[in-house]
């Protein structure tokens, strides 16, 4: 019966890796030996339908920072009811570059951003872009807005994701164009696109 | 590695407790470790595999010798993970998290967690404790102090008499 808490730290990570973050941080209380396990797994997923406080993502994310611990991914599902446009962008404008320091340097990351009234909220790409180390990027239910980004610095991306999300066709131009190491892109349910330019070496999954 | 054409190479793997089983290559290739011994040229005589007893070597081999037999197909090879762990227990679940760890099966590894995994979703930390034998070695006094410092946690979980 009791072989699973005997289990190794870094098996008791990739366990916890399955749960959402506030499954893991309950584990706190299980046992003395498990007070601090849920620190330190290499993900981070506020996903769920969760209402997570500011506050928790800040504290998390500035606690994975101070411990130079690493991230390799992290999930993030913010409703935009919750925060005007400015808070919005001043959060992720302060989360991401955290996200990307070297110690953490976070290669996949989610992002959706929710809002009430069904109109999708705007996630502002130079913020976005900022994340330079991701390898996959997820974007779901939310609006890429109309400002085409002058610089798109992350080069080391491989995987995009974008469902339900509204993009210009001259954004997605430019960021399919950037990105040299691009091998799978899905789309799903996004608005905007009129057509999409397939080039060779690029294997791509449509789904409508 | 096995010829292309022929009769398909077996390999010979020892457990712990010095059981023999005879697997075929191309199965057992799923471990990763076990791949790099073929490629290595280190796979000729017996592979002893110091980390896992019998009863869970057996127990993965008749997932390698299942998973391998399936086609590409992602959603077949899911529903017999699925079928596979269903009536495994928590200790037998240990065992076989250990072994995918050691021998390096990234699927197999990833299935167990996830099951394992679930017993926690949105389970009060009384419910947790009882499935895994987790035995409370907090003061009620430290504990109220755990739960205070992160109290978001456990409001609206499943809750029963010991929460």
């Amino acid at each position: 019966m009791d072989r699973i808490p005997e289990l190794p730290e870094d098996i008791l990570h990739r366990i916890l890796y399955f749960l959402f973050q506030e499954d893991v941080v309950r584990t706190s209380a299980l046992s003395k030996s498990w007070r601090y396990i849920w620190r330190t797994r290499p993900n981070l997923d506020f996903s769920d339908n969760t209402k997570y406080y500011k506050g928790v993502v800040n504290n998390t994310l500035q606690g994975y920072c101070d411990l130079r611990l690493c991230l390799d991914e992290f999930r993030l599902r913010i409703s935009s009811g919750d925060y005007s446009d400015s808070e919005l962008v001043s959060l992720l404008d302060k989360w991401i570059p955290l996200l990307t320091t070297s110690t953490m340097g976070v290669k996949e990351f989610q992002l959706s951003i929710l809002s009430k009234n069904s109109v999708r909220g705007i996630v502002h790409l130079p913020v976005v872009l900022k994340a330079e180390p991701l390898k996959l990027l997820w974007l779901y239910d939310c609006s890429l807005g109309q400002n085409i980004p002058e610089n798109i610095p992350f080069v080391r991306l491989q995987v995009l994701r974008l469902q339900s999300v509204s993009i210009e066709q001259e954004i997605f131009d430019k960021i399919i164009s950037s990105y040299p190491l691009l091998t799978d892109v899905w789309l799903q349910k996004c608005e905007g696109l009129k057509t999409v330019i397939l080039k060779k070496k690029l294997h791509r999954y449509l789904k409508h | 590695m096995a010829a292309e054409t022929g009769t398909p190479t077996t390999l010979t793997l020892k457990s712990n407790d010095d059981e023999l089983f005879s697997v075929a290559e191309s199965a057992a290739i799923l471990s990763v470790t076990i791949r790099n011994m073929v490629e290595d040229g280190c796979a000729g005589g017996v592979i002893p595999l110091d980390n896992v007893d019998g009863k869970t070597l057996a127990s993965v081999i008749t997932y390698m010798n299942g998973i391998s037999a399936i086609p590409a197909d992602e959603e077949k090879k899911k529903s017999y993970r699925d079928k596979f762990l269903s009536d495994k227990d928590f200790e037998t679940l240990a065992d076989m998290v250990l072994a995918a760890n050691y021998l390096n099966m990234s699927c197999l590894m990833d299935a167990v967690s996830a099951k394992i995994a679930q017993v926690m979703e949105k389970k009060s930390v009384g419910w947790v404790r009882r499935k895994f034998g987790i035995e409370n070695d907090y003061t009620p006094e430290e504990e109220a102090a755990v739960k205070e410092e992160h109290k978001w946690t456990f409001e609206g979980v499943e809750t029963d008499d010991d929460n």
